[in-house]
């Protein structure tokens, strides 16, 4: 089995350099994040993975809602679809090609409310060498702010072919949907 | 090893005895794994672990077929036990259901190779090589024929095995034993 990993060094002093006025220092918390995706196929069910091993950067300027930032980088290599068999698959050249790939990236570009909980977040997405701007939906859950704590769960699809991954289409459907749910806690120091 | 010309044994010889009681574990274990990982495992990552134990041990057992038919052509049926239409229809069942065991082999091997999606049949680390190059049209097909074909087998595979439990608890002859072991 992958080992979990799930590293957050160096976020801090990213959210220190990145803190300007109104802005917060806010980590996200690796045990409650989850990155996630879900693929159908015909006569086949859909195969839903998760990734281990992942850096993510939430930094959010209350004040000025639309320069808040987003990263995120994950290490395709750390997928997990519950089968050994099935992920090295899905890690060789017909899909992730980790071995010249190794990592996903996302890095927001703009941020909109939407409404009282929620924001779209559009940003650059680069997989398997190829960037292209996407959009995420993000239910951001307020409530638990009280507790110091800030939850969001994005969620968006984009076309893997656009990316050049175009292995077993039509068989396998070409989009993927993501789904993140994270959590922020304010750091105190 | 029996001519043809020669008076017809009385037991079948080792070896036929030896690949039909492989061969009737190995059949049981690839109908059992089809159905199961294709109508009851619903998980991807579980449900294709099982597609390629059932793709590496379907084509392991074409090479037994294969030597089953090839020892085939050089021994001797034993002498018939029985004769009128059942008994005709008894050996017509077993040509038949080796017939159909290498379609399966033969639509099995297909129908992963034809797939557009590459994903090899694996033996002990070694990948066979898919030989028919991807097709979605023919790959719907030989799977078509292999799922007929596998539940036309299911069907034989009964009637097979009752005729076989008929001759030994109701004629009581030696037709089960036969295949078992030597004749005494
Ligand atoms: C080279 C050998 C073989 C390969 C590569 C192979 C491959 C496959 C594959 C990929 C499926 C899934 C088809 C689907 O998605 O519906 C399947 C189904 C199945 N196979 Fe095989 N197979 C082979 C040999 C055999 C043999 C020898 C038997 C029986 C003795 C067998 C019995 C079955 C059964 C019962 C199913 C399920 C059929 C259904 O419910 O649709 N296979 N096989």
């Amino acid at each position: 089995m992958l080992k979990r990993h799930l590293p957050i060094y160096g976020l801090v002093a990213v959210l220190t350099l990145s803190a300007a006025a109104g802005r917060s220092n806010w980590t996200i918390d690796p045990k409650k994040t989850r990155i996630s995706f879900a693929v159908d196929a015909t006569g086949w069910p859909k195969t839903v993975g998760v990734f281990h091993d992942f850096d993510g950067n939430i930094s959010v300027d209350f004040e000025k809602p639309k320069q808040s930032r987003v990263t995120f980088k994950v290490r395709t290599g750390s997928v997990d679809v519950g089968s050994d068999m099935l992920a090295s698959l899905i890690k060789g050249s017909a899909f992730f090609n980790t071995d010249k790939h190794p990592e996903a990236t996302f890095v927001s570009t703009g941020i909109e409310k939407t409404s009282a909980k929620t924001v779209r977040v559009t940003g650059n997405m680069t997989l398997l060498g190829v960037t292209h701007s996407e959009s995420f939906d993000v239910l951001v859950e307020t409530g638990l702010a009280d507790k110091g704590r800030l939850g969001y769960k994005a969620t968006g699809a984009f076309d893997r072919s656009k990316y050049g991954m175009t292995t077993g289409i039509p068989v396998i459907a070409d989009v993927v949907a993501l789904e993140i749910t994270t959590e922020q806690y304010e750091q105190k120091n | 090893m029996n001519k043809k010309t020669e008076a017809a044994p009385d037991s079948w010889d080792m070896v036929t005895c030896g690949l039909h009681w492989i061969s009737a574990i190995w059949v049981t274990g690839l109908l059992g794994l089809g159905l199961v990982m294709v109508n009851l495992v619903a998980a991807s990552g579980p449900k294709f672990e099982l597609y390629q134990l059932h793709k590496s041990w379907g084509f392991v057992f074409g090479i037994v077929l294969i030597a089953r038919l090839v020892w085939k052509l050089f021994v001797q049926r034993p002498k018939a036990l029985g004769a009128g239409v059942l008994h005709k229809a008894g050996v017509a069942n077993q040509n038949v259901m080796l017939v159909m065991l290498l379609v399966l082999v033969v639509s099995g091997y297909a129908l992963a190779s034809f797939s557009i999606i590459p994903i090899p049949i694996q033996i002990l680390g070694w990948n066979v090589p898919a030989l028919l190059s991807s097709d979605m049209v023919m790959e719907q097909r030989a799977t078509a024929v292999h799922h007929v074909i596998a539940f036309a087998l299911i069907i034989l595979v009964f009637a097979h095995s009752g005729a076989a439990l008929f001759h030994h608890f109701v004629l009581k002859d030696r037709t089960l034993a036969r295949m078992l072991k030597k004749s005494s």
